[in-house]
């Protein structure tokens, strides 16, 4: 399973990277008080997923004898932009950070079923479940922000 | 200043800006309240909330017509769900629904392939603790709530004598080992505090729990310059975070941490009632809230004839459909 090892690696880092990010943002935005509670929110989620595939983790070790894909990791969001487009843009990067997550444990659960790995495929598949309410909560907000921040020009507001 | 009712508000704002429909004619096409009315009665037409059957002439009548009300229920409808068949249909569903917990929407592919077929959703969520949760700092659990004699900022109940008397300025409530241990007794004047915001009130030695204070958010001030210096800082949700719930966008203002501190004496018990919740913790240390003079209401001659009176005869319909599938 040579390459397993290598995609449940990249699950793990790819929930810190958007753990890290929620609590980028939410930091960055706490002036939308709703963002600030549900990015704290949806970090915990991460978190809680790389808690349950520890264990996994531990059984599979770190592989060194096979050389990862190129640009295995994305960059998450160090810092975070300003005002309703800033917000916007935000939002949309943590969206692509948790497809990332998402197309990851789908994957990371194909190798498990192969394998019969019961453990990691029930970690894969209910963290999967909670990645998708995570979109979907982006997606939701994503809609909210936008009108205005699309069409209200900023220096019209004094 | 003088006050506008919103619909004239509404209308002047669409007005000024010259909105218009595709015949020139000018948006909103109503002018009166009636008008309003009616134009927002013909859009519920087929929807769950059809009341095209309602006027104001109706409306005016003896008595009060529950939803839905048009042809099929001219007098309108006394129980919403006779038969087990609900309207979650995802065609005639008023929303496809929302997480509990983020209120990410759920979408109508979403909706449909969970089948709803007339079946109710109960939705779950699990137990997540409060947004602010007592520490070091803040060691007490902070709430806010009503009094029986009072109704919101109690514009109305506030000009009521005998209910502005039950109730008539702010406190809070400290169970009797809180207060001990602070050296707070009945009617001492005391600080709430949280990360946001104070409030300086007289405290009464109650019935909450111990660990608990509770203040009531009825007082506030319309204009600071109006009210007593003492009574500038009792707006309970000063204290409260900012902070809604992710589907019903309801503020929450149950749940923050607080310390108390004691101010000084004051002249006499809190003025909360002694009578429901904040009665105190022993019984006849405070004089209790009493009623004042008699006042006067009148008693109609004629219980108003109700159409949908079961006693009357038009028994409430028996379960007519069932979900396709069952029995």
């Amino acid at each position: 399973m040579p390459h397993l090892s290598t995609y449940v690696g990249l699950a793990d880092h790819s929930e810190k990277t958007l753990a890290d990010s929620f609590r980028a943002v939410a930091e960055g935005h706490a002036r939308e008080a709703d963002v600030f509670h549900t990015c704290h929110l949806l970090a915990q989620w991460s978190d809680d997923h790389r808690e349950r595939l520890a264990p996994v983790i531990d059984r599979y070790g770190e592989d060194e004898s096979v050389s990862e894909p190129e640009r295995l990791h994305a960059d998450g969001l160090a810092e975070v932009r300003s005002g309703p487009v800033g917000l916007l843009r935000d939002l949309q990067d943590l969206y692509v950070l948790a497809s990332l997550v998402q197309t990851t444990w789908t994957v990371v659960a194909q190798g498990a079923q192969g394998l019969r790995d019961r453990e990691l495929l029930a970690v894969a598949t209910s963290s999967n479940a909670e990645t998708s309410r995570q979109l979907s909560w982006l997606n939701t907000r994503m809609k909210a922000a936008a009108p205005q921040a699309l069409i209200v020009d900023p220096r019209s507001s004094s | 200043m003088a006050q506008i009712p919103t619909d004239e508000i509404f209308l002047m704002y669409a007005r000024a800006m010259g909105f218009a429909d595709r015949d020139g004619a000018p948006l909103p096409s109503w002018s009166t309240p009636e008008e309003a009315f009616d134009a927002w009665r013909a859009a519920t037409a087929g929807r769950p909330v059809d009341y095209t059957g309602l006027s104001y002439d109706k409306l005016r009548g003896p008595t009060g017509i529950p939803w839905p009300v048009n042809d099929d229920a001219p007098e309108g409808t006394d129980r919403l769900y006779t038969d087990p068949v609900f309207p979650t249909d995802t065609d005639q569903c008023e929303t496809y629904g929302h997480d509990l917990l983020t209120g990410g929407a759920v979408t109508e592919q979403e909706h449909r392939a969970m089948a709803p077929n007339g079946r109710a959703f109960l939705k779950g969520a699990p137990y997540s603790p409060a947004h602010e949760e007592p520490s070091e700092d803040y060691p007490l659990l902070y709430t806010t709530g009503r009094t029986v004699y009072q109704f919101h900022t109690r514009t109305k109940t506030g000009r009521a004598r005998s209910l502005h008397d039950a109730a008539p300025d702010a406190w809070v409530e400290l169970s009797e080992p809180d207060a001990e241990a602070l050296g707070i007794s009945e009617g001492d004047i005391v600080r709430v505090e949280s990360p946001r915001g104070a409030i300086e009130v007289r405290a009464r030695v109650g019935q909450v729990m111990a660990g608990a204070v509770f203040a009531p958010f009825h007082y506030g001030s319309w204009d600071l310059d109006d009210v007593a210096p003492d009574q500038q800082h009792r707006q309970a949700n000063e204290l409260t975070m900012t902070v809604w719930d992710p589907v019903s966008k309801q503020p929450y203002f149950k749940t923050a941490a607080c310390r108390v501190s004691r101010v000084r004496a004051g002249d006499g018990p809190a003025p909360a009632p002694t009578t429901a919740a904040s009665a105190p913790a022993r019984k006849g240390s405070v004089p209790p809230t009493a009623g004042g003079e008699p006042t006067t209401s009148q008693v109609l001659v004629d219980t108003p004839r109700y159409p949908n009176d079961p006693a009357a005869g038009t028994a409430h319909p028996a379960p007519t459909r069932t979900i396709a599938g069952r029995p």
